[in-house]
C-alpha cells in the first residue's frame, strides 16, 4: 500500500516537472531571438532597454545548464511567474489568483449539475435497459457529448438572450446593482450563471449518463446481482446495497478524468460569456501573445490535473474492495 | 466470451484464407450495428463533401465572389443564408468540411503512428524502456492536447507565417495538425501497450524468438496484425477528440481565415456579432456539422469496441 | 423498482428549478432601471494602468480625467476647451503664450495652475537623456527636443518657447498632472511601477474612483470641474475583449453607450426606437504598400522599385467596394494617406485620383512593360520572371482591424491583372519584426496591407513617407528628398494656410509615386440608448476620441 502511494506520487511529480520543462523548452527551442519572441506580444514597440531587462530576467546571457534551468526551476518553485506583458507591471500569480474564483464557481456548479443530473439519468437508463426511453436518453447523450460546449453557449445566448431577453448573455453579474439586497443581489448572480453553467454542463451530463449507463448495464448481470434476486431481495434494496456502490466506481474515475475536458470546455465557454476567470483571461493573453500569463496557466492547470489526477487513483484504491 | 481475432497458422488453412475470412466475419457483425450503419453513412456523406467542393458547390466564396446580401437569413437562393459579407453559408460550410476532416484525419494519422510505435516499443522491451515512455506517455496523457497545442501553437505559428501551401494547406493548418497530431497520441499507446503485454507471452512470439527473428520484424509482422483491431477501435474516438481539438483551437482564432475550417467560421461569426444580432444561420450550420460528424466517429467506435470485445473493458 | 427513491430526487430537483426560476426573474428585472443616474459605457478597451507616463494603451478611461493643454478637439471645437483657455504665438513664431482658465481647482481642492502644466512638462523634460526616460507612455518626451523652456509667468499664464518654429505646443497630447501629487514619483517608478492608484486627482470632469483592470472602472463627478459638477451621479465604463456583450448590453438596457459595435450588430441596433446609432470618423488609415527597397531586404522584383508599375496597380483598385463590401458603407473611401476625419488637412486629390477600371490597369501595365508574354495568366517582370508576390496582412496593435474581406478584395483584383498573390497573416508582433529595417532582420516581403494611426497633427500622419521614419512606421523603406524637405517645412511652419499648401503637395507627390495605395478609413461604429441620459453628442461624434466630450454635460431624463 506505502509503496503504491509512494509510486504514484512519484509519478505525478515527474509529471508536474515535464509541465514546468516544456514551459522553459519551448522559447529555447524555436529558432529565433527567445527575447524578442516573448516581447513580441508587449503593446508598445520594445525598446533595446526592454528586450535587456526581459534577457537580464530570464537568464537568458548565461549558460542554458544549470544557470538558466535551475533559475526557472527556483524562481518557479517559489510562485514567482514572471509578470504580464498585457496587464502591465501585474504580476502573473496575481492575476491568476484573482480570476480564479470565478473559474471555480462557474466549472464546480457545472460538474455538481451534471453529477446530479447526468448519473442519476445514466443509472436509470442503465437499470431500465431497453424501451423508449433508454434510446432516446442514450440518443441524446451521445449527441451533447460531441456536442463543442461554445457553440452550444452560442446557441443559448441566441435563443435565451438575444431572441427570448430571458437571461444575460454575458459577464458574472451587473454593475449597476450596486445598493441591491440579498436576494437580488442572489437573483442577478444566479441569472449570470444560468447560461454558462448550462452550456458546459449539458456537454458533461452527455458523458456521466453515458458512463453511469454502461456501469450500470455492467454490474447488473454480474453474478452477485443475480445471487441478490435469487435471496429475494427487492429492486430498491438491491439498487442501494450493490448496484449503486459498485457501479459508482467508473463514475468516480470519470469525474476526476474529465478535468482535462471541462477544462478546455471552461476556457471556451469562459470566452463566449466574457465570464472573469482564467479561461477568458487564457483567450485574452492569446490574442495578445502575452506568454508569461499563458505559461502560468498552464503551470496552474498541469497541477490541478496532476492533483486530480491522484485524488483518482486514491479514491479508486479505497473504493474498490479487490484493489484492497 | 469472445477472444481477441488471433491470426495464428492453422495447419488446414493458408494465413491468407483465415485472415480473409476473419475479416469477413468483423465485417458482418460491424455492419449489424445500427450505429456503425448511421456513422458510416453520415461519414460517406461528409467525406463526398470535403472530396469534391468545388463540383458540388464551385469554388469558395471570397468577399470579391460573394453572390448575397450581407447576413440575410436562410431563404429560397440561399438554403442557410449568408454570412456578413454576403457569401453563401453553404458554400462557406462545404469547403470547411474538407478543411475540418482533413485536419481530423490527418492529425489522427500521426497520433496512431506515434502512439503505436510508443506503444509497441515500450510493451515489447519492457523494464527501463518501458518505465521512461511510460513516464512520457503519463504526461501526454494527463495533460489535454488542447491546452498542450494552446501552448505550443501561438509560438510555432509567431515564428512561421510564410505564405503558399503545402499539400495544398496554408501552414497554420499544417501547423495545428501537427500539434494536434503530437500530442494526442498517448491514449492509443496505453492501450497499445496493454495489448502487446498480454501478446508478448504468447506462443508464437516464443517461437519466432528461438527461430531467430529479429525484434522488429516481430513486432511489425507478428504483433501488429493482432494490434489492428484496438487501434482502430480507438482510432475513431481519437478523430473525434481531434476535430474537437481542431475546432477549438480554430474558435480561439488559431485557424485561418482564408482556409476556413468549421471551428474558424465559428470564430469568423463571433466576431462578426452574430450571437448578438440574431443570424442564428451563419453560428448553427458549422457547429451542427462539428456535432455531427463527431457523432458518427462516436457511434462508430463504439461499434467497433462492441464488435471487437462485446463485453465493454475499462481503459487500461 | 422503488418509487419512492427516485421520485424523491424529483421532487428535490423540481423545488430547484422553481425556486431557481424565480430569482432569475427577479434579478433580470433589477437590470434594467433609470433609477440610479449613473452612466454606463462599454467598449473594447483594455486599460492596463492609471499612470499616462506608463502606457499608451489607458487613453479610456484616462481622458475623462485629466485635461490636454489643447490639444486636437479644443482647436476644432470652440466649446471643448482644455487646460488652456486661449492660445498665441509671438511674431517670432517661437514664444508661445497660453492663457489657463482662472480660479481652477483640482479634483481634491487644490488650485490648477499654470505651475501644475509648467511642473507637467518639466517633469518629462528632466527625464531627457537619463536611463529612465519617460517615452513609453501617452505622457512621453516626444517632440520635446523642439522646446527651449516652458515656465509659468503667473497662475494663469504658461510661456513656452521652442527652438524652432512648430505648432507643437498646442498639438501635443500630453496630460496635465497635479504637482501635488506627482513631485516625488521618481523617473524609474514613474515610468513602470507606480500604479497612480484611484482616486485619481484631475481636471476632467470624472474622476476614475474605481479601477478593475480588465473589469471597468468607476468614476465620480468632479465637483470642482470648472463648468460645474456634472448633473450625473457617476459614471462606469466596462472593459470587454469581444462585442457580442457591449450589443446585448445596449439592447437590454444595461449601457447607455456602447462603441465598437460591428456592422452586424449595429444594423441590428439600429432597428430598436429606443436606440441611437451612430458612427464617427476616425483618424486611422488602411494601406496597400509595396516594398520599395533596393538591396538588402528587397521583395522579389524589381518591379515593385518602379513607380509606373505601383501606379498602374493602384488602378486596379476599386475604393468603392472596399467600402462598400468589406465595411458595408462604414468607412470612408480612400485617398491620399491623411484621412478625411483630419478636416484642416485632407487634401483634395481629384484631378489627379485613379479611377477603377481593371482595364485600364492591364493597359499601364502592358504600357510598363510588364506583359504576359508565355500565355500562363501570369504577367513577367522585366527580368522575365513571373509576378509572383507575398502579400502580408495584418493589424498593428491598438488599431482596427481591418476586415479579411478587403485583403480578399485586393488579392482578387491584383490576380485578375495577372499578379499572382499568395497572403500570409500575422499577427502584430511578428509583423512588426517582418516590417522592420532590413537591418534589423525586416524585409523580403513584396506587398502589405496594415493600418496605421498616428495622431491628429499632419507631421506625423505624413511622416510614414519619410526616411527618419524607416524603422517607426515607414513599412514601404520609401525614400525621396523632396518629400523630406516638405516634411521638414512642415514641421517648422506656424501658420495654419502655409501648412495647408505643403501638405497638399507631399501628398499630391506620394500619391503619384505610390509606395502607398490607401484602402480607406474607417468608422469607428457606436450607439446610445435614447432612454435614462441625454446629452450625447450628434450621431457622427456621440463620444468625442479626443477628449472628455460630451461627459462633462450629460443630464439624467
Amino acid at each position: 500500500m506505502i509503496w503504491r502511494i509512494g509510486s504514484v506520487l512519484v509519478r505525478a511529480f515527474v509529471t508536474l516537472l515535464m509541465v514546468a520543462a516544456l514551459n522553459f523548452v519551448l522559447f529555447r527551442v524555436i529558432p529565433g531571438d527567445p527575447a524578442a519572441m516573448l516581447l513580441g506580444g508587449a503593446r508598445s514597440s520594445a525598446t533595446a532597454e526592454q528586450i535587456d531587462a526581459q534577457r537580464e530576467r530570464w537568464g537568458l546571457d548565461r549558460p542554458l545548464i544549470p544557470d538558466q534551468v535551475l533559475q526557472y526551476l527556483s524562481a518557479t518553485a517559489q510562485g514567482d511567474l514572471g509578470y504580464s506583458f498585457k496587464f502591465r507591471g501585474r504580476r502573473v500569480s496575481d492575476l491568476i489568483i484573482e480570476r480564479l474564483p470565478a473559474t471555480l464557481l462557474l466549472v464546480g456548479l457545472a460538474q455538481g449539475v451534471a453529477i446530479f443530473c447526468g448519473v442519476t439519468l445514466g443509472l436509470y437508463a442503465g437499470w431500465r435497459r431497453g424501451g423508449a426511453i433508454d434510446h432516446v436518453t442514450t440518443g441524446t447523450s451521445l449527441a451533447l457529448y460531441s456536442t463543442p460546449p461554445f457553440w452550444l453557449g452560442m446557441l443559448l445566448v441566441v435563443v435565451f438572450s438575444t431572441m427570448l431577453g430571458w437571461l444575460p448573455g454575458y459577464g458574472s453579474y451587473s454593475p449597476g446593482l450596486v445598493n441591491a439586497d440579498l436576494l437580488d443581489w442572489f437573483g442577478d448572480r444566479t441569472g449570470h450563471l444560468a447560461l454558462p453553467v448550462l452550456a458546459i454542463a449539458l456537454g458533461l451530463i452527455g458523458q456521466y449518463v453515458v458512463v453511469a449507463r454502461a456501469a450500470m448495464s455492467d454490474v447488473v448481470t454480474e453474478d452477485y446481482m443475480v445471487t441478490a434476486r435469487a435471496k429475494g431481495l427487492t429492486s430498491g434494496q438491491m439498487l442501494r446495497r450493490h448496484a449503486f456502490r459498485n457501479a459508482l466506481l467508473p463514475v468516480v474515475t470519470l469525474v476526476t478524468l474529465n478535468l482535462g475536458y471541462v477544462v478546455a470546455g471552461a476556457i471556451t465557454v469562459e470566452s463566449v460569456f466574457a465570464w472573469p476567470g482564467i479561461g477568458s483571461l487564457t483567450v485574452e493573453a492569446l490574442n495578445a501573445r502575452d506568454y508569461p500569463v499563458l505559461q502560468g496557466i498552464f503551470l496552474l492547470l498541469g497541477a490541478s490535473i496532476v492533483a486530480a489526477n491522484l485524488l483518482a487513483d486514491v479514491a479508486y484504491g479505497l473504493l474498490d474492495p479487490r484493489v484492497r | 466470451m469472445r477472444e481477441n481475432v488471433l491470426v495464428e497458422l492453422k495447419e488446414s488453412q493458408s494465413p491468407q484464407h483465415v485472415r480473409v475470412n476473419a475479416i469477413k466475419s468483423f465485417l458482418a457483425q460491424f455492419l449489424r450495428n445500427n450505429g456503425a450503419r448511421l456513422g458510416l453513412l453520415t461519414l460517406a456523406f461528409f467525406v463526398v463533401l470535403a472530396a469534391v467542393p468545388g463540383v458540388l458547390v464551385g469554388p469558395l466564396q471570397t468577399a470579391a465572389s460573394a453572390t448575397g446580401d450581407f447576413l440575410t437569413a436562410p431563404s429560397r437562393e440561399h438554403l442557410l443564408g449568408t454570412d456578413d459579407v454576403g457569401r453563401d453559408v453553404i458554400n462557406l460550410v462545404v469547403h470547411g468540411s474538407r478543411i475540418s476532416l482533413t485536419i481530423a484525419l490527418v492529425s489522427t494519422i500521426i497520433s496512431l503512428l506515434v502512439g503505436t510505435t510508443v506503444g509497441l516499443t515500450a510493451g515489447y522491451f519492457g523494464r527501463w524502456v518501458d518505465i521512461w515512455l511510460m513516464r512520457l506517455t503519463d504526461f501526454f496523457f494527463v495533460i489535454p492536447s488542447f491546452v498542450l497545442a494552446l501552448v505550443i501553437t501561438p509560438v510555432v505559428l509567431q515564428h512561421m507565417g510564410r505564405g503558399g501551401t503545402i499539400i495544398g494547406l496554408r501552414p497554420s493548418l499544417m501547423v495545428i495538425i501537427i500539434v494536434i497530431g503530437l500530442t494526442s497520441w498517448a491514449f492509443v499507446a496505453r492501450i497499445v501497450r496493454s495489448q502487446t503485454l498480454s501478446l508478448r507471452e504468447r506462443q508464437f512470439v516464443e517461437r519466432a524468438k528461438v527461430v531467430g527473428t529479429g525484434n522488429l520484424k516481430i513486432m511489425v509482422s507478428h504483433l501488429l496484425p493482432n494490434l489492428v483491431p484496438q487501434i482502430a477501435a480507438n482510432g475513431a474516438i481519437v478523430v473525434a477528440g481531434a476535430i474537437y481539438t481542431e475546432t477549438a483551437l480554430s474558435f480561439l482564432g488559431l485557424g485561418d481565415p482564408l482556409q476556413p475550417s468549421w471551428g474558424t467560421l465559428l470564430s469568423l461569426a463571433q466576431r462578426a456579432g452574430a450571437a448578438s444580432s440574431g443570424a442564428w444561420w451563419y453560428l448553427g450550420a458549422p457547429g451542427l456539422c462539428v456535432l455531427i460528424v463527431s457523432l458518427a466517429f462516436v457511434m462508430i467506435g463504439n461499434a467497433l469496441d462492441d464488435t471487437f470485445n462485446p463485453r465493454r473493458r475499462a481503459i487500461p | 423498482m422503488d418509487g419512492s427513491y427516485l421520485s424523491r430526487r424529483d421532487a428535490l430537483r423540481a423545488i430547484l428549478v422553481t425556486s431557481a426560476a424565480a430569482y432569475l426573474m427577479n434579478g433580470q428585472a433589477l437590470a434594467s432601471t433609470c433609477g440610479d443616474k449613473v452612466v454606463s459605457l462599454a467598449g473594447i478597451v483594455s486599460p492596463d494602468t492609471l499612470n499616462p507616463f506608463a502606457s499608451w494603451a489607458n487613453f479610456w478611461p484616462l481622458v475623462f480625467t485629466y485635461d490636454w493643454l489643447v490639444a486636437a478637439d479644443a482647436q476644432r471645437h470652440p466649446d471643448r476647451k482644455g487646460f488652456a483657455s486661449d492660445w498665441s504665438v509671438a511674431d517670432d513664431k517661437l514664444t508661445w503664450t497660453l492663457k489657463i482658465w482662472p480660479d481652477m481647482k483640482w479634483s481634491d481642492g487644490q488650485p490648477a495652475t499654470a505651475k501644475d502644466a509648467a511642473f507637467t512638462y518639466n517633469y518629462l523634460l528632466g527625464s531627457v537623456g537619463t536611463p529612465d526616460e519617460l517615452n513609453v507612455g501617452w505622457n512621453s518626451t516626444s517632440g520635446l527636443e523642439l522646446v527651449e523652456s516652458i515656465t509659468a509667468i503667473d497662475d494663469e499664464t504658461l510661456q513656452i518657447k521652442t527652438k524652432s518654429p512648430t505648432r507643437w505646443p498646442i498639438d501635443n497630447g500630453t496630460m496635465i498632472v497635479p504637482e501635488h501629487i506627482w513631485k516625488d514619483v521618481s523617473y524609474a517608478d514613474a515610468r513602470g511601477t507606480f500604479q497612480n492608484p484611484a482616486p485619481l486627482v484631475g481636471t476632467g470632469p470624472m474622476i476614475v474612483s474605481e479601477f478593475q483592470q480588465g473589469q471597468f472602472a468607476r468614476f465620480t463627478p468632479n465637483s470642482y470641474f470648472r463648468t460645474g459638477k456634472p448633473a450625473v451621479a457617476g459614471v462606469i465604463f466596462r472593459f470587454f475583449s469581444t462585442s457580442d456583450p457591449i450589443a446585448q448590453g445596449i439592447k437590454s438596457g444595461d449601457f447607455d453607450f456602447g462603441m465598437s459595435l460591428t456592422v452586424a450588430q449595429w444594423e441590428d441596433l439600429s432597428k430598436d426606437s429606443n436606440i441611437q446609432v451612430g458612427q464617427s470618423r476616425t483618424e486611422q488609415r488602411n494601406y496597400l504598400a509595396f516594398n520599395t527597397k533596393s538591396g538588402e531586404g528587397a521583395g522579389s522584383t524589381k518591379a515593385l522599385q518602379d513607380s509606373a508599375f505601383r501606379d498602374a496597380i493602384g488602378y486596379a483598385i476599386d475604393q468603392k467596394a472596399i467600402v462598400d463590401r468589406a465595411f458595408r458603407g462604414h468607412a470612408d473611401s480612400g485617398a491620399g494617406l491623411i484621412p478625411s476625419a483630419s478636416i484642416d488637412f485632407h487634401p483634395d486629390l481629384s484631378d489627379i485620383k485613379r479611377k477603377f477600371d481593371l482595364s485600364e490597369a492591364a493597359r499601364r501595365l502592358d504600357a510598363a512593360d510588364y506583359r504576359d508574354a508565355n500565355g500562363d495568366g501570369i504577367r513577367e517582370d522585366k527580368e522575365g520572371n513571373d509576378l509572383q508576390l507575398e502579400l502580408l496582412a495584418g493589424n498593428f496593435s491598438g488599431n482596427i482591424d481591418i476586415p479579411v474581406a478587403a485583403v480578399q478584395l485586393v488579392a482578387g483584383w491584383l490576380t485578375e491583372i495577372g499578379v499572382s498573390v499568395s497572403v500570409t497573416q500575422l499577427e502584430s508582433g511578428a509583423l512588426r519584426a517582418r516590417t522592420a529595417s532590413p537591418a534589423k532582420g525586416g524585409g523580403n516581403w513584396d506587398l502589405l496591407i496594415a493600418n496605421s494611426w498616428p495622431g491628429s497633427a499632419p507631421g506625423p500622419m505624413l511622416g510614414i513617407g519619410s526616411s527618419k521614419s524607416i524603422d517607426a512606421g515607414n513599412t514601404s523603406y520609401w525614400s525621396n528628398t523632396k518629400y523630406d524637405k516638405l516634411l521638414s517645412e512642415i514641421d517648422t511652419a506656424v501658420d495654419l494656410e502655409a501648412i495647408k499648401d505643403l501638405v497638399n503637395q507631399a501628398e499630391r507627390l506620394i500619391y503619384k509615386e505610390a509606395p502607398y495605395i490607401s484602402l480607406g478609413y474607417p468608422y469607428v461604429l457606436s450607439a446610445h440608448r435614447k432612454d435614462c441620459i441625454t446629452g450625447w453628442g450628434p450621431d457622427d461624434d456621440m463620444l468625442s476620441m479626443g477628449n472628455y466630450y460630451p461627459l462633462d454635460r450629460l443630464k439624467p431624463l
